[in-house]
This record gives structure tokens, sequence and C-alpha cells, in this order.
């Protein structure tokens, strides 16, 4: 009880810190953002009316307490070059890059956990030696580069998706669901052979233990033993890996969604920043923080729950 | 041996349902141009669905179809009637009056009556929280009646102002719709609002009411399409139509690909090396010569794009044909001694260093500062190249005035000369270049004061030659626009401001 409880404090000092930094950061760079509203129409009557519109003629701590005052409460802001709701804007983007990330997270646990454990039972055969020579290589292909190649292979090549052709939720969700499939594969595919190592690795080391010997010899086969015990003694520093690897395929798909011209929480970040829109870009920042700070404390209640020593 | 069977069968339920998703998309996946439907692709998103408060040129040639004025433009760069079926003007530009176009409508089918004018053009004139108005030129309305029963406008000027037309293109909306005007915009343009969604898409449909001649292709996407990265692929994959304003190597490869027509007209605005006169060593005007001699700007539009490109060699480009001088071209032949002895002269023969400032988002500009950096190394001029973002641009460049040089385009709001002549009064809050001579601002003052045209012609082309002699700037070119359409489409027509005229194209 009381360790999770120190994780949630933990967990919201991290939060603070990062609030802070990222506030601070934008307080110094250059650009100002009334005159990217405004361009080259500015006139210093002008912007300055607009400063003084959006609050940014006061103080840095007041501006800092009254926006997280404001984000404990709910409020995350309005944006400047939308006028609206930061909330309102942020919410639909939020949930295509959390689609994108989830489905990009189903397709690798799907595919590395079967692929994983038929190396761990053929260690040295020869599909083993040729998926980790793939291996090799897809580790080293960061997401954007596999959608690339995907745009290219499947887009252009096959013409099995088009290129760009995004089509929001709402007007089409099967179409929505079939075009995500592309950029979540990119996602995943460097994460599959970095998942497939390791839980091979995990599952191998965990099949030397004692008390497998133990299980052999009361008698117990050796898929049983495999299914029954060691998977799921290899699973508990997966799940704490996993929870890691969710939180950069977040990253992940925020670059990717680049190259598919997917309208999530990367365009709007990568927008909001060079139109100087704060409250926005500081709004996706701490949407990706609290999501990174859920994942890591999910995983570490995970591992409690998979672990009976832990728990005491 | 259970548990193995159950992970086989989750296996390959997983292949099966990627299998059948892949097949059903190869069924389903259509290419762009099958239907009456026609996807644009721009490169921003709108800053503002109001036609009032958006402020981007890229909102603006947007929003031109939905929207429209008493006045609008047209590709030749005139001046036509549309909610206004005809003007008079009175007192020598004092009185405007205007008559509304008969039984013209409103998208939602109302029709627009004298009262809907005067909500617009009250809402433009009135003071922003800055003391200006929304269209600043409107300061100068003293009045504006209406009279219901004759459909008359009458606009009456505190200062006679024969340009004042040119800023009554100003969108006309009803008064009805006014609490809607960013979410749900009513105009009457020939397309009118479906759907927006912000960073995605805006949605508009042929408007069957309108009062000229109707748009071709019923319904038409404005996709948001950041980033040129994508573009090509975009384009190849089928996923958008058209694109405006394509780089040059693109507009190269997708004129290789049978599916697409590249068209090529001009950018529109005044490219130039925009010097700091109020800064050593641009104090000097020898030195400003100088430069304007060591450039080669031949050179410049070859290695920029491809040799397209129209030289020019003052503040005004070739689509405003009654101001534009094309003898003022050739005015600084590129000549290496001449710069060299008029360094000497200025005293500066051990040579000049100086900065040149350029936004890293426009390539185009980029490239031209590189060619004119090593251009400049001949006659012994050192020019460093500082990339700055657009943001830091417009803060220390544009308004604090914080630079030596920049490479920079210059566009016109409007179909105006003092559009692009106006900043460079010593006086004007957008003299970025801190441009200081008495006989430009006398001839520029003597030209706004002017009702007779052809003298006031004659006054504005006096600015600009005076730009050209005393080389306020390095001036360069005006850019081509590269505008690729896929085959089986046509109609496109270049304006000279800043517009998309989708309502032209039409299926082949």
């Amino acid at each position: 009880m009381k360790s999770v409880l120190k994780k949630f404090l933990s967990m919201f000092i991290t939060l603070f810190v990062v609030s802070f930094l990222a506030f601070a950061a934008f307080a110094v760079i250059p650009g100002d953002p009334a005159l990217m509203r405004l361009k080259t129409n500015a006139t210093p009557e002008a912007v300055e009316a607009l400063r003084h519109s959006y609050g940014l003629d006061r103080p840095f701590l007041t501006r800092y307490f009254s926006w997280v005052s404001g984000l404990l409460m709910g409020d995350m802001g309005t944006s400047y070059t939308y006028s609206a709701p930061v909330s309102e804007i942020i919410r639909s983007k939020l949930m295509v890059t959390l689609y994108l990330t989830a489905l990009a997270f189903v397709i690798m646990t799907l595919i590395s956990i079967p692929v994983a454990v038929h190396c761990a039972k053929n260690d040295g055969g020869l599909t083993d030696r040729v998926i980790s020579a793939v291996n090799q290589v897809f580790m080293s292909v960061p997401p954007f580069f596999a959608g690339i190649i995907i745009t290219y292979i499947f887009g252009i090549g096959l013409r099995i998706f088009v290129p760009g052709g995004y089509v929001p939720f709402e007007d089409d969700p099967a179409g929505f669901i079939y075009y995500m499939f592309f950029p979540a594969f990119a996602v995943a595919i460097p994460k599959i052979a970095v998942s497939v190592r390791l839980l091979k690795s995990t599952i191998m080391k965990e099949s030397k233990k004692d008390y497998v010997r133990t299980a052999y010899s009361r008698g117990e086969r050796g898929n049983t033993v495999l299914y029954r015990h060691v998977i799921w003694n290899a699973m508990i520093p997966a799940v704490t890996f996993y929870a890691m690897q969710f939180v950069d395929m977040i990253a992940g798909s925020i670059i990717t969604e680049q190259v598919f011209s997917i309208p999530g929480l990367g365009r709007i970040l990568l927008t909001s920043i060079e139109g100087r829109d704060y409250p926005v870009v500081l709004a996706v920042l701490m949407c990706v923080a609290v999501a990174a700070v859920i994942a890591d404390t999910v995983s570490d209640l995970g591992v409690i729950a998979l672990d009976p020593r832990i728990r005491e | 041996m259970k548990k193995e069977t159950v992970l086989k069968r989750a296996v390959s339920c997983l292949l099966a349902v990627t299998l059948t998703a892949a097949l059903c998309g190869c069924a389903g996946g259509k290419k762009g141009g099958n239907s009456d439907k026609f996807t644009v692709g721009i490169p921003q998103d709108i800053d503002s669905l109001d036609p009032h408060d958006a402020v981007a040129a890229g909102t603006k040639e947007v929003l031109f179809n939905l929207f429209e004025g008493l006045l609008k433009p047209d590709s030749e760069g005139n001046l036509i009637p549309a909610v206004a079926q005809e003007m008079q003007e009175k007192e020598n530009g004092k009185v405007y009056e205007f008559t509304l176009r008969s039984g013209i409508k409103f998208h939602d089918g109302s029709p627009v009556t004298v009262d809907d004018v005067a909500y617009s053009l009250n809402k433009c004139s009135a003071t922003g929280p800055d003391g200006t108005p929304l269209v600043p030129e409107f300061a100068n309305i003293s009045k504006v009646e209406t009279d219901e029963a004759s459909s008359l406008i009458t606009i009456t000027l505190k200062q006679a102002d024969t340009d004042f037309p040119a800023y009554l293109t100003c969108a006309i909306t009803p008064e009805a719709n006014k609490d809607k005007e960013d979410t749900a915009p009513i105009g009457t343009g020939p397309y009118k609002f479906v759907s927006y969604t912000p960073q995605d898409r805006l949605v508009v449909r042929r408007f069957d009411d309108y009062w000229g001649t109707k748009a071709n292709i019923e319904n038409v996407t404005f996709k948001i399409v950041p980033g040129t990265d994508t573009l090509v692929t975009d384009l190849e994959g089928g996923s958008i139509d058209m694109f405006a304003r394509v780089l040059s190597e693109q507009a190269r490869t997708l004129s290789e690909n049978p599916e697409f027509q590249v068209l090529e007209g001009t950018m529109n605005l005044v490219q130039a090396l925009y010097l700091n006169n109020g800064r050593e060593p641009f104090k000097n005007e020898k030195v400003r010569q100088a430069i304007c001699y060591a450039v080669n700007r031949q050179e410049i539009l070859d290695y920029v794009s491809d040799g397209k490109g129209t030289i020019i060699g003052s503040s005004m480009y070739p689509s405003f044909k009654k101001y534009y001088m094309p003898e003022l071209s050739d005015r600084y032949a590129t000549d290496v001694e001449k710069a060299k002895s008029l360094l000497a002269e200025a005293g500066f023969s051990n040579g000049v260093s100086f900065t040149i400032t350029v936004p890293s988002n426009y390539t185009q500009h980029v490239d031209t500062a590189l060619v004119i950096s090593r251009q400049l190394k001949e006659v012994g001029i050192n020019a460093e190249i500082k990339e700055v973002e657009w943001g830091t641009w417009l803060s220390d460049v544009y308004t604090a005035r914080n630079f030596d040089a920049t490479v920079i385009g210059v566009d016109a709001s409007n179909l105006t000369a003092s559009a692009l002549l106006s900043r460079f009064e010593s006086k004007a809050s957008n003299n970025f270049i801190n441009f200081s001579d008495a006989a430009y601002d006398e001839n520029y003052r003597k030209a706004m004061n002017e009702t007779d045209d052809a003298a006031r012609t004659e006054s504005f082309k006096e600015c600009e030659r005076i730009l050209s002699d005393r080389a306020a700037n390095v001036y360069i070119q005006d850019l081509p626009e590269f505008v690729v359409i896929r085959k089986g489409y046509s109609g496109y027509r270049f304006y000279p401001l800043y517009v998309q005229d989708i309502s032209l194209i039409s299926r082949d």
C-alpha cells in the first residue's frame, strides 16, 4: 500500500517538474505569439493589444501559476490560433494518436510474443537464425523511414492504400481503421524487433532456472513447462519493458503521422510550435507527459500484480 | 498441448483478419478524380473561417471561393461588380454609390439586403482594441447610408480616394449569421461551406443559386498538407488532385509523371535582398548600388528555379500592368568592376561584411541568399547567411528591424499601387528597411492626393524609379509559381493576387 502511495506522489512531482520546465522553455525561446498571428499586418499597437488579451504582459511566475491552476481545474486555456478552448482542439487529435499508438502496440504484442516463443523453443534453428538476422535490420529502422518504405511499396507500388488518404473516424470508421493499419505497422516494426530479442533472451534465461529442472523431474512435458511456468515468469521483466515501449511508440506515432499526413498530435504540435500557439503546445506536452507517467505507474502496478513477492 | 492450439488459433485469426482487411482495401482503394469530387492540397491551416478575421494569405485564397465583396478581382487584375450590380464614383472619389445586385442570395437561400451590406462594412470599419479597423483603409469611411427601396448603398469618405474601390472586396455576410461566422460561415460566393476539421480539411459544395457563372465541380475539399515532404506521394497516390506553389524540383518530378500537368505562373511578389537602409554600411547609397551591380540575377533564376521567373527592378511586379515598369529590370546589369569601384569610392576598398537573415521555411529565399553570398565574394563582400525560423524573422527582422539584410518576397494585399509602395514612405510603420528619401515621400503623397488617374499613375511610377535609382533594395525577381493539377481537369487561371479560383476548374 505504501509503495502505491509513494508511486502516486512521485508521479505528481514528475508532472510538476515537467510542467515548469516546458513552460519556462517556451518563455525564453524567441518569437511572439501576437506577432505570429498578425504576421506582416502587425503594428506595435495591435501587437501590444493582442499580447494584453493573451495575458502575455503579466510576469512569468503569475502566468505560470495561473496556467497550472487552470490545468488542475481541467482548463487548458484558449488557443491563440483558433480562439477556441485547447481541450476541444486537442481531444480529437489525442484520440487519433492514441488509437495509432494502441494499434501499433497490439500489433507489436501479437507478433512479438509468438515469434519470441518460437525462437526460444528452436534456438539456433534455421527460422531462429533468419529471424534474428531480419531483427537486426528492423531494429535499426526508424519508424518514419519504415513509413516511407511502406508508403512506396503498399501505397504507390501495390496501391493497397491511398497515401495521404486519411479519413476522420466520424466520416468513415472502416476507412479510418484500415488506413491507420499502415502507419501503425510502421511504428511497430522496430519495436517488434527489439521485443522479440528481449523476450527470447528472458525466456531462455528463465528456462535455465532450478524450478524448471524440478518441473521436468516431476515428469511435466516441455511445452507444458514452457507455457505454464516459464512464460509467466519471463513476463515480469517484460511488462516494464512493454510500458516503456508504449511511451516510445507515442513518440514514434507523432513522427510517423507526418509521413502519412495524419492530423494527430504530431501535426498540431508542429504547427503550434511554428505558430507559437503556446497553450496548445503545452497541453500536448502535458498529455504526452501524463501518458508516460501513467504507463510507468501501470507497469509498476502490473509487476506488483504479477509477482507476489513484491506485494508484501 | 492445449495452450499451443489456442496460440496457433490466435495467430491464424490475426492473419485472417489482416488479409481480409488488405483484400477489402484492394477493392475499395479508389483513385482521386473518379467522381465529381476534387481535392485541393493547401500548405497551411485556415486561421479563421470568418472572412473578416482571417489574416493569412493562405486562408484568404481559399475563402475567395466562398465570399464576395461589393466588388471582386478578376484574373486580369480588374475589379468587377459582385454583390453590387454597379458602382458610381461621385465628387472625385469622395462618394461611392452602389446598386445591390437584384435577386442575389446568400448560401442559406435568404436574399442579400442593403442592411447586410451595411452590417458587413460597419463590422470591418469598427475599431479594434488597437484603434485600427479590421480593414485599416476603412478608417477613411465617414458614413454608410442605405436605401432599401432603391437598393442603394452610399459610402461617403472623409477624404477622396480613387483607390477606395479596391478595398471593397471585403466580404458581405448576413447579419443574421453574426454569431456563427467563425463556425458556420455564410457568403455569396460560388461555393458554400459544408464542414471544417481543424488541421485536416475544409469541405465546400457548389452553390446552385449563385448569381454568376456557376462552378463546374460540385464537391471540393481543401485538404491541409503541411510540409512539402509528403506532397508528391499524396499527389501520386491520389489523395489530392491539385496543389499550388510546389517547389521547382517537385514541379520537375511531377511534370515527368503522365498523370499530371504542371502550369506555370508568377507568385506575385517582389523578391529582393532587402537592405537595412538605417544601418552601416547600407546608409551609404554607393554600397547599396555596388551590391546591385555585383549580383547576377539570371544566375539566381537559373539556380533557384531552373531559369523560370521574371527579373524585376523595383517594388512592383508584372501583374500590375498599369504600374509595372519593365525598363527598370536592367537598371543594374551585372558589372563586377563597377561594383568594385563604387565600393572604393564609398571608402570600403578593404571589403564589407554583413549578415543576410533568411527565414528557413522559404526554400527559394534561402537558395537565393546562397547564390547572392557567393556572387558578392567576387567583389570582396563577405555576406554571411543566418537562417532563422519564421517566428524569429517576424519579430527580429520585420518588427524590431534588427538585421543587416534579408531575402524575402513582399506581396500586395489588394490591387492598388500603394499596397506595394506605401511601406517605403519614411514614416510608414511597416517600413522595415528604414528607407528614407524626401523625393520619394513627396511623390508618394502627390500620388495619393491626385484624383486624375494618369497623373497619379505617373507619380507612382516616379516612386518606383526612385527606389531603383537610390538602390533601396537589391531587386531580384517575381518568383515563378508552379501549380500541379491532375490531367483531365482544365480551366485553372492565375490571378494577380493570392487567389485560388476553383469555380473555373472543370473536368474534361
